[in-house]
């Protein structure tokens, strides 16, 4: 607990780090007159700022702690100065004067602050965080540079997120590193309660903030290594900023918007087209002054920001946003990745776009794990209407949601990649809450009855999740016997660890890879490296390129033992392993063995 | 009225929805 509590104060000196950056970066704008917004501003700038630094330092071979650490305190001292600064003459909040219901909203939040620290510093187990959210910085931390991971086309996606939890790693550890994207989420809902509160009232702030952040879905996005919060924070500051240029006409505003929305687009490829939606949203609320200057105000910023991603994709592989739409994958590889997309949902057709809200609400399984997200975004949010004043920028709004989530319905419906609307929906859904509570007495049962009931569910079901965490966090269970519960054939990784090292090189078809200790290459998520199909002369020419020593594969993949049996190799040892279906539930897949084999005459 | 006697419906049918969906979470649990 007391590591715990230790990564949580480092986590807030990361904090004070990006927001000194984010200071000096953005001090040629001014300050906002909006404190609460200019420190926001800042601090999403100094993350953007530390991932791009980042980023260039690990393609120059620079990424050590003694690179690291002195831009990071210098930062944090500057992050001090900056907070004096911003406090000074703040009132406190006069919590007495405070209704109860707002209190236990208040409380509510801090719960879950506290629920998902404690599940951020339980050593990472999220299978994509084990696949290449920390398992890519990790490789990358131990080389002490960035290079092309060409096995795992997701590794191609813009990294900002995955830059800021390698800065993690270099701070102290793993765990540390996962706090970046936890920092990500509390920024995001600071920057949905301070919206709101501009837009509306406290109330209606303290709301939105329940209603975004008081949800089972966002803790397991903000304790598992997620790119989510990060592309909800950008997105989240690109909507306030604009806001702020519809009503005050501020350049500056307009600016930041644009810095805000190419972060989102640096973050992931989703992340573009959340920066792509808000821009079409903007150019309709200010049509009346667009003005080609005012375009390229926000436009180049935007593009300025996300352009270091795409430019590395383009140089790498031809293609900028590999491997879609000008592709770059094998026929297999990108085959298995379609299927991969169109495995989630109910389907694509006019009628099941039809159904979408409503199974959303009552069959959201398929859309994995869309039975954790609130509810209270598509009760409420439609309910914006009933308030007169909301109504036409809502319209406007609301099209953008749309726009947004028919794209998402034909692309690949997870419900994860619906995170970039939540900030505004949670805003939506609050006023409409609110509008239907001061229509008459009946609403003002129903809205409160709903609300208090879903939140209610939601404590349960998180409380649940973290559950899980909690011995090992409080030390009455060791991280070994953790990780035998939680990670996927992990037998298997211990006995390779123990028997390869540093000389060796490893080929592998598992997708457990943050845990392994030698040099270690696979066969490519999709198959992108070596296709399943693939005959003994590409295999042997595969095996010889990378210098493999030892293959590892379950014997279930049969095309891999098969290619195996390509090789001069010799079985040295079968692990029962089982892979890990559900983390909170400790479900396991049926009994799998891990063989591992010894290429002959490799060095 | 009209859009408010609207908005207490839609409120019930999403609600009960999300019930059903929860009920089926807790049976697949249990």
């Amino acid at each position: 607990l007391g590591e715990c509590i230790l990564h949580t104060l480092l986590a807030g000196v990361t904090a004070l780090a990006w927001l000194g950056l984010g200071s000096v970066l953005l001090a040629p704008l001014g300050h906002s007159p909006d404190r609460m917004l200019d420190a926001l501003n800042r601090i999403g700038a100094g993350a953007v700022g530390f991932a791009l630094l980042t980023f260039a330092a690990g393609w120059s071979g620079l990424l050590y702690p003694a690179a690291y650490l002195p831009v990071f305190g210098s930062s944090a001292a500057v992050g001090l100065v900056a907070t004096g600064s911003l406090l000074r003459g703040a009132s406190p909040p006069h919590f007495r004067s405070w209704p109860p219901w707002q209190l236990v909203l208040l409380a509510l939040l801090g719960f879950y602050v506290l629920l998902d620290i404690l599940s951020t510093c339980a050593p990472i187990t999220s299978p994509d965080a084990l696949l290449y959210h920390a398992a890519d910085p990790a490789r990358f931390e131990k080389d002490h540079r960035i290079s092309e991971v060409t096995w795992n086309s997701s590794s191609y996606e813009p990294f900002t997120v995955e830059m800021l939890v390698l800065d993690g790693f270099l701070l102290w550890d793993w765990v540390q590193g996962a706090f970046a994207p936890l920092l990500l989420a509390l920024a995001s809902l600071c920057a949905v309660v301070g919206a709101a509160s501009r837009i509306a009232d406290r109330a209606t702030a303290l709301l939105a903030g329940a209603i975004f952040f008081a949800q089972p879905f966002m803790s397991w996005e903000a304790s598992s290594v997620f790119v989510e919060p990060g592309i909800a924070f950008a997105v989240s500051l690109a909507a306030w900023n604009l806001f702020r240029f519809v009503r005050h006409d501020e350049l500056s505003a307009l600016i930041l918007a644009g810095v805000f929305s190419g972060a989102a687009a640096g973050m992931k490829y989703l992340g573009l087209i959340a920066a792509l939606t808000l821009g079409v949203a903007a150019a309709i609320l200010s049509r009346q002054r667009l003005r080609p200057a005012r375009v390229l105000a926000f436009s180049l910023p935007a593009v300025a920001v996300a352009l270091p991603w795409y430019v590395k994709n383009a140089v790498l592989t031809g293609n900028p946003i590999y491997p879609y739409v000008f592709g770059g994958l094998n026929e297999s590889a990108a085959a298995e990745l379609q299927d991969t997309r169109d495995m989630f949902g109910h389907g694509h057709s006019p009628l099941d776009l039809l159904l979408l809200p409503f199974r959303l609400l009552g069959d959201a399984e398929a859309f994995d794990a869309g039975e954790f997200i609130s509810p209270l975004f598509l009760i409420f949010a439609p309910l914006v209407f009933l308030a007169p004043r909301a109504r036409r920028p809502a319209a406007v709004i609301w099209a953008g949601v749309i726009l947004y989530m028919v794209g998402w319905f034909f692309a690949t419906q997870q419900a994860r990649f619906l995170v970039p609307l939540m900030p505004v929906l949670a805003v939506l859904a609050a006023v409409g809450a609110l509008a239907l509570a001061r229509r008459g007495e009946v609403g003002r049962w129903v809205a409160a009855g709903v609300v208090t009931a879903v939140l209610a569910t939601g404590v349960a079901v998180s409380s649940v999740y973290a559950a899980q965490f909690v011995p090992v966090v409080a030390g009455a269970e060791s991280r070994r016997n953790f990780l035998h519960e939680k990670v996927s054939y992990y037998d298997g990784v211990e006995w390779l660890n123990r028997h390869l090292g540093d000389d060796d090189m490893l080929l592998t078809d598992n997708w457990t890879l943050l845990y392994l200790d030698m040099p270690y290459i696979t066969f490519g998520t999709m198959g992108d490296l070596l296709p399943p199909e693939a005959g003994p002369e590409q295999t042997r020419s595969f095996v010889r390129k990378h210098g493999v020593t030892h293959v590892a594969v379950l014997k279930g993949h049969e095309n891999r033992r098969r290619q195996v049996g390509y090789l001069p190799s010799r079985l040295l040892a079968r692990i029962p392993v089982r892979a890990v279906t559900s983390r909170t539930l400790a479900e396991l897949g049926p009994p799998d063995e891990m063989l591992i084999y010894a290429i002959e005459g490799s060095t | 009225v009209r859009s408010y006697a609207l908005a207490v419906l839609w409120v019930a049918i999403a609600t009960a929805l999300y019930g059903w969906q929860m009920l089926h979470l807790v049976r697949d649990i249990g």
